[in-house]
């Protein structure tokens, strides 16, 4: 490894609101700091409260002169979350790696198209040699606190850095509430230890299932209430001149169910099916199930 | 999908309640619960009395039993009692529970007989017209008070409480997880169960008092709906177009939940414990 006085690198750290990325980045920077190496970092964390992308670029070297990670320069990107650490792709370099958490989290702007939207990022990472994936919410649960994820990827990166365990763990100490201290240096220890834990390679995992809804209307049974026509957040639900509903866009229903419970007459059905990923590319939600 | 479906009479469907009627939604709600919960309907026994809420009994394909007005406990503790190991599930009205039945109501609560009692509470007589109920607000329209209810109405779930029931909830048809979760528990739970169902006549109470069609008035539930998350929660007030309250502020969710020995129980009733929870 280097001579962690003389290294240069670019990292980011990307996730969404409440995940600690702002946390990481400090950590890391307080690291490069203890070795005396020159940091210089930025952070976007617009709407973070209501879950938006965060995300903190951390350069450092013996002397550094702007924040900014340029196109083809990131070394590492660490993603809190799936599709934040997919933002970041273009920026790696031919031999950048990402480490990336299987957690996905929707944001609610990508909710104003529930349906799709969302498909296809992770086959942009089976396709990707330097992704490694784990499934870090459940390393943190290990580790005693779900929160810790982001930590536990911390230590896989930890790994990869020419930096001593010491010195990162003296930056969390430092950095996370007395109280969870204990429980944080837990998840870096299991983070270093990632190689055990990295989920072998994304094209062994579970395919991504895709969610296929389908609405039955037993038509004989509508009394046309239009409970159904307001309750439907994708007001897909309208009467026609028999007073009977009728489906106006199908393929928008989330399958939430709404519809289904509210209706007195028991007249509808929403049923949801999960298909194996030959159907990503047909634009349907997609659920990741880890295990 | 609803698993409960399977559950209906299908050759009796579609039902007869109105447009919209809330009843239908607790209906919804029920055989949910019912299929997910038993295997087979066979321990399984509905009993009702008389009215619009009484006739649901009447499209799920388990042991039902149609009965008199406001007798419907009376008939289920005498099945109850001969069977103790059955499920048995009373299903009522507020004018069938507890206007003309109202003494069977306590009666039934003070001896802990393990029955679970829901009692769906749309503030008025629908079949037979939209007559006063003893829930019906103060200052409502209805049939029988053209200038506004001036009596005070019962609470349901604090009477029934009050008379010696070990499980009492209150729900709504607006929110069927909220009332899913409360069927079930009050059905696990040993001793008399019993749970206040608001829920909306659309043809009666609600045409009397400008309150719109089933969304409109199943909507008009949402109200003050924040604290209900918890499990105990406001119900909306509501204002008639001269603005004076026609629903009053009631608690929601789990308001009384203890043990104490089932009537099964004081009297040794063998076969009694086999019931499926
Ligand atoms: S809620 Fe049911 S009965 Fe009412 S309009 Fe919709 S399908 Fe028809
Ligand atoms: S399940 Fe029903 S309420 Fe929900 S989006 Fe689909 S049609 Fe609309
Ligand atoms: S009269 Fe009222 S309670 Fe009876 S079915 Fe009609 S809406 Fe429901």
């Amino acid at each position: 490894m280097k001579d962690p006085t003389q290294i240069r690198a670019n990292v980011v750290i990307a996730g969404v609101g409440g995940q600690g990325v702002i946390l990481a980045g400090n950590i890391i920077s307080d690291v490069c700091i203890a070795y005396g190496l020159d940091v210089k970092k930025a952070e976007v964390h617009g709407m973070s409260q209501r879950g938006g992308s965060v995300s903190a670029q951390i350069r450092f070297g013996p002397e550094v002169h702007g924040a900014l990670v340029e196109k083809g320069r990131l070394d590492w990107a660490v993603g809190f979350e799936w599709a934040e650490a997919l933002r970041w792709m273009p920026l790696l370099t031919p031999k950048g790696t990402v480490f990336v958490s299987t957690q996905e989290m929707i944001p609610p702007i990508a909710l104003k198209d529930r349906v799709s939207g969302t498909v296809d990022y992770p086959l942009e990472f089976l396709r990707h040699p330097r992704v490694r994936a784990i499934d870090a919410p459940l390393v943190a649960k290990e580790a005693g606190n779900v929160k810790t994820a982001g930590v536990v990827l911390l230590g896989a990166l930890s790994t990869e850095l020419p930096f001593s365990r010491e010195a990162w763990a003296q930056a969390i100490t430092h950095r996370v509430p007395a109280k969870a201290v204990d429980v944080n240096l837990r998840a870096f220890d299991l983070g270093r230890r990632w190689k055990e834990r990295v989920t072998p390679h994304l094209a062994q995992m579970p395919q991504p299932l895709v969610r296929q809804v389908e609405l039955h209307l037993e038509e004989s049974w509508c009394k046309g209430c239009g409970i159904c026509v307001n309750v439907c957040p994708e007001r897909i639900w309208m009467l026609n001149e028999k007073d009977v509903v009728e489906t106006v866009a199908p393929e928008r229903c989330t399958g939430c169910g709404l519809c289904e419970k509210l209706c007195p007459d028991l007249a509808i059905d929403v049923i949801t099916h999960l298909n194996s990923s030959a159907m990503v590319h047909e634009g349907r939600n997609v659920l990741w199930q880890p295990n | 999908m609803n698993p409960g479906k399977q559950l209906l009479r299908q050759d009796m469907m579609p039902h007869i309640l109105c447009p919209g009627c809330g009843h239908g939604i607790v209906l919804n709600t029920l055989v949910r619960v019912l299929a997910k919960r038993f295997t087979s309907m066979d321990q399984v026994a509905l009993v009702a009395g008389i009215g619009c809420s009484s006739r649901i009994v009447g499209y799920i394909d388990a042991n039902t039993l149609h009965t008199t007005h406001g007798r419907a406990l009376s008939f289920a503790t005498g099945l109850k009692l001969s069977r103790p190991e059955l499920t048995v599930i009373v299903i009522t009205g507020d004018g069938d529970g507890l206007g003309i039945g109202g003494n069977h109501l306590i009666h039934a609560a003070r001896r802990n007989l393990d029955l679970t009692c829901i009692l769906f509470n749309n503030e008025t007589y629908g079949m037979t017209g939209g007559q006063l109920a003893p829930t019906t607000v103060l200052r409502a329209f209805t049939t029988t008070t053209p200038y506004g209810n001036k009596e005070k109405s019962f609470d349901a779930a604090e009477l029934v409480k009050a008379a010696g029931a070990t499980f009492v909830g209150r729900g709504q048809a607006y929110r069927p997880d909220l009332l899913e979760e409360l069927i079930d528990r009050a059905i696990a739970h040993r001793g008399f169960s019993f749970l206040d169902v608001m829920t909306d006549c659309t043809e009666y109470f609600g045409r009397k008092n400008a309150l719109g069609g089933g969304s409109d008035l199943l909507f008009s539930q949402a109200r003050g709906e924040e604290a209900i998350a918890q499990g105990l929660g406001e119900w909306p007030e509501l204002r008639d177009p001269d603005g004076f309250p026609i629903r009053e502020t009631v608690p929601m969710g789990v308001l009384h939940e203890v043990n104490r020995p089932t009537l099964e129980e004081m009297m040794g009733l063998a076969g009694y414990d086999a019931r499926e929870e």
